[in-house]
This record gives structure tokens, sequence and C-alpha cells, in this order.
């Protein structure tokens, strides 16, 4: 135990924050598309699909900028997934079908990215569309903030590659070892109120860990029985750790 | 008739490797001087020259000796033979070369794995109950415990079936093909240099990084790729790529 590297106790992404101008119509869009299920785990409107993280809708007159996809949904089949969606009331880009790894895109009502990838090796879920798991986070300071996760989160780089976004034909990304974090580089990001929140199974330690690395680390709530912290990366943007 | 000196002039090769040849049994001095000289005929010349162009090209000493000895039909068949292998090597060093042009210290996970001879691998259809990759560790495990394979792993492929649907299928290395089940199909798979990266089975960003590092390397895929699986690495599996196979 004295020679194991203390690391947070972060299990999972919990939930995913997007800033949309209609909540309801938002809401009531993904349930008719991607038989997403309205939860009641909190204040704000929150889907989820039958596995992983919850979507959190935040009204906001100002929307987040994606430069890629934040979050994948997960499905049994993507190709079947894209034949079905009603391309009238959905942009959606062409699936890309490697050996039978899927994926596409789409965009929700207020133009935000998300993605769609399925492998045949997956289990087969009831309901296509069945789990949300990682997130991905455009950084405008990639190199600086990539350092910082990797530094807090005791974890290195899993895989280092590129993709192209807007900004870039070959912006570099990161997925992080252990954690279900994946780092791109995104000048041209824009990230405002919460970004995320992650699912941890020992917040006290984790909090007092965060203090220790100089994390600027907000206090311990309870809200609605749920224990929960904020606390901020070099950008300014916040991340919360939950306890259920 | 020559002496080894004049011999040596007009073949090209230095006499210490003549000398050489002919302890090897490879050019023999057609007879010996009164004093003990080595002497050679002219017919000699182009033989010596085809020795050591061979040798140079890579053939093994005692290929050589059955060439030279071989009748037309046999000459023509090794031929071949080295023609192959000289492009085996030639894709293995242009894929070596392309791994190392793309390789950087942030390359992670992107390896190469040569099968150096071909390989048998039995395919089974599987009918899929819940887990894919615990299926396939319980089906791995009781034939190895079994001695029935000859390699503790199995392979995974997705193939389209005719109505559309896909089939997904576990290769098995068999120690007797003739205990397969009848309905197995059979692969030989040549000597193949694959681009491999490992990956989890839960992996939240489909095959983006492999695509990604497939194009930065330059890799031209020659096959369809396969994963490996070994029952003792529950979490993650081997994604491999063929890029490079010798020709036929």
């Amino acid at each position: 135990m004295e020679n194991q590297v203390q690391k947070l106790n972060v299990k999972s992404l919990h939930t995913f924050y997007l800033p949309v101008k209609n909540a309801r119509k938002s809401a009531d869009w993904f349930k008719h598309h991607f038989n997403a299920k309205e939860t009641e785990a909190s204040d704000n409107i929150t889907l989820r699909l039958d596995e992983g993280a919850s979507v959190s809708l935040i009204e906001s007159a100002v929307l987040n900028h994606y430069e890629s996809n934040p979050i994948h949904f997960k499905c049994n089949n993507a190709m079947k997934a894209y034949d079905k969606l009603d391309k009238s009331d959905i942009d959606a880009s062409e699936p890309v079908n490697w050996h039978h790894y899927v994926d596409f895109n789409f965009k929700d009502p207020d133009g935000n990215p998300i993605g769609v990838i399925s492998d045949s090796a997956w289990a087969p879920n009831p309901n296509n569309y069945f789990r949300i798991d990682g997130i991905f986070l455009g950084s405008v300071d990639f190199e600086s903030t990539l350092a910082w996760f990797q530094e807090v989160f005791e974890t290195d780089i899993e895989y280092d590659f590129t993709v192209e976004t807007p900004s870039s034909p070959d912006a570099r990304m990161c997925c992080l070892r252990d954690y279900p974090i994946t780092l791109f580089e995104s000048p041209k990001s824009f990230i405002q109120g919460k970004c995320c929140d992650f699912l941890t199974n020992n917040l006290f330690a984790d909090y007092h860990y965060l203090i220790g690395k100089g994390v600027h680390v907000g206090d311990i709530l309870e809200i609605n029985g749920i224990r929960t912290l904020s606390f901020f990366d070099p950008e300014g943007r916040e991340f919360g750790l939950v306890e259920e | 008739m020559m002496t080894i000196s004049q011999f040596s002039e007009m073949t090209g090769l230095r006499p210490k490797l003549l000398r050489y040849y002919e302890e090897t049994g490879l050019i023999l001095p057609a007879e010996r001087s009164s004093n003990g000289y080595r002497l050679y005929n002219e017919s000699q010349v182009e033989v010596a020259q085809l020795v050591n162009s061979l040798r140079q090209a890579g053939v093994s000493m005692t290929a050589i000796r059955e060439f030279l000895e071989a009748s037309e039909e046999r000459k023509k068949q090794l031929l071949e033979e080295w023609r192959s292998m000289a492009e085996a090597k030639l894709l293995s060093v242009q894929v070596a070369n392309q791994f190392l042009q793309g390789f950087d210290i942030q390359t992670k996970r992107m390896h190469l794995v040569h099968w150096e001879s071909q390989k048998t691998i039995v395919w089974l259809t599987l009918e899929m109950e819940g887990n894919l990759h615990s299926t396939i560790n319980s089906i791995t495990k009781s034939l190895v415990a079994a001695k029935k394979v000859t390699e503790k792993c199995a392979y995974i492929r997705f193939t389209q079936s005719e109505n559309g649907r896909v089939k997904t299928e576990v290769g098995l290395c068999y120690e007797d093909l003739e205990i397969i089940p009848e309905d197995a199909e059979i692969q030989i798979i040549p000597q193949t240099l694959f681009a491999t990266m490992v990956f989890k089975w839960t992996m939240p960003y489909s095959c983006k990084p492999l695509i990604s590092m497939i194009n930065r390397f330059g890799f031209q895929q020659v096959g369809e790729p396969f994963r490996k699986v070994i029952p003792s690495m529950e979490e993650y599996y081997t994604l491999m790529i063929p890029v490079a196979t010798p020709k036929i």
C-alpha cells in the first residue's frame, strides 16, 4: 500500500452537460430519434441511454463550440442506426465502415456534434443505441493542458494520433490511460459552464488529493443526497466529481 | 589455363575468396601444376562470377552448390524460390522503413509482427451468447487444456454473410486437422508482416487511432484484419492488419 501511487478514484463519466437553447425541445428530439430516456436525476432535464453516462441539457442563450464530438453514442449497429435516421430532421455524416468498426456523426438541433460508433465485437443490447462512455475535450492550450491532466490524474497517454477538425487536418488527439478522457487540439473550442461530472468511489480522498496537487477545488456539497465537488483545469473549465 | 592470379584478374574475385570457394567445394581448380599451383580454365570464369553474384544476392553456399549441379528444370525452380525470398525481404525492409519513418517518441501501441512461416488457422462460426471475449476465452482455455491447439490464443474475424448479417468467427491453430469440425473453414496464411495495435474491448473511440496511425505510417493493407485474443488478457485484444506478404 505504501508504494502504491495515489490516484483519483474516478471510475467513469457520470454526466455530460450540454448547453442547448430549448431543453424541452432538445430532450424530445433525442428521445424521438435515439430512444433516450428522461431521468429524474437532477433539476435539469437529463437523458440516458441504457448504460453509461447521462446527458444533462442546460438551457442557455450561449452555446458551447465543439470542433469534434464531445461524446459518442455506442450502438449495436451504426450502419442500421444511420439507415433508420430521419435525414430530414437530422444532419448526419456518411458512416465510415472500417472492417466492422462503424462510425458517423450527427448534429443536434443546436448544431452540437455527437458521434455514433459500433463494433461488431460488442455484446448486443436490446436497444440499438445503448451507451455513452468517455468525454472528448477540445483544448485551446493543448500541450500544457495535456501535461496538467497527466500530472493530476497520474496517468499517461494510451493512444496518440491525429484527427481532422475544422481548425486542422492533423489535430493531435490523446486518450488517457485508465480514464474516460481524450484531449485534442482545438484552438477554437469554447466551453462555458460545467463540462462534465466523473463518478468516484471516494470523494473525500479525491478532494484532499486534488488539494495536494494544487488544483483549484470547490467545497464538497451534498445535493439531493449526492455528494459532489467541482474542480477546474488550467483553461478554467469546470469538472465535477460525484459520489453516489 | 590460368594461374589463380590470372583467374582473379579475369573474374574480379580476390585470390583469398577463390581459395575459400575452393575450400567449400564451389569452384575447384581445373587442375594443379606440377609445382602445386592452382590452374583454372576459361569456362570457369563465368561460373565463378555467377557464384559470386548469387552470394551477393544472399543465396546460401548450399543452395548455390545445388544450383550448379541441378538440371535446367530444377535451376528454374530454385530461381523462383530465391526471387520470392528476395521480394519478401524487400517488402520487410520497405515496411521497416515505413515504420521507422513514421515512428516518433509519441508513437504508442503500433507495432510490427512478422509471421515468418505460414500458419494454418481453422475458422469456426460462433453462435454468440452474451459477451464475445468471455465466450472466446472459455473456448480457447478448454482447447488449450485439452492440448488440441498449438497456440494459447484465438483469432476473431467478422464477415458479411449472404443475408447481409455479420458473422463472427473464431480462428484456432489446431494440432491435428483431422479433428476439426466439419463446417470449419481452413485458411492458410502465408508469411506475413502485420501492423498491430492493442485495444480495450470497451474503448469509446472506435478505431480512429488505428486508421490515423495506418495513414501516418503509409501502410498499405494487403488483406483482411483480424483480432488476436489471449485468455489471460481479458480486457484487451490485438488488432492485426496484414501490410506485407511475399508474392506467390
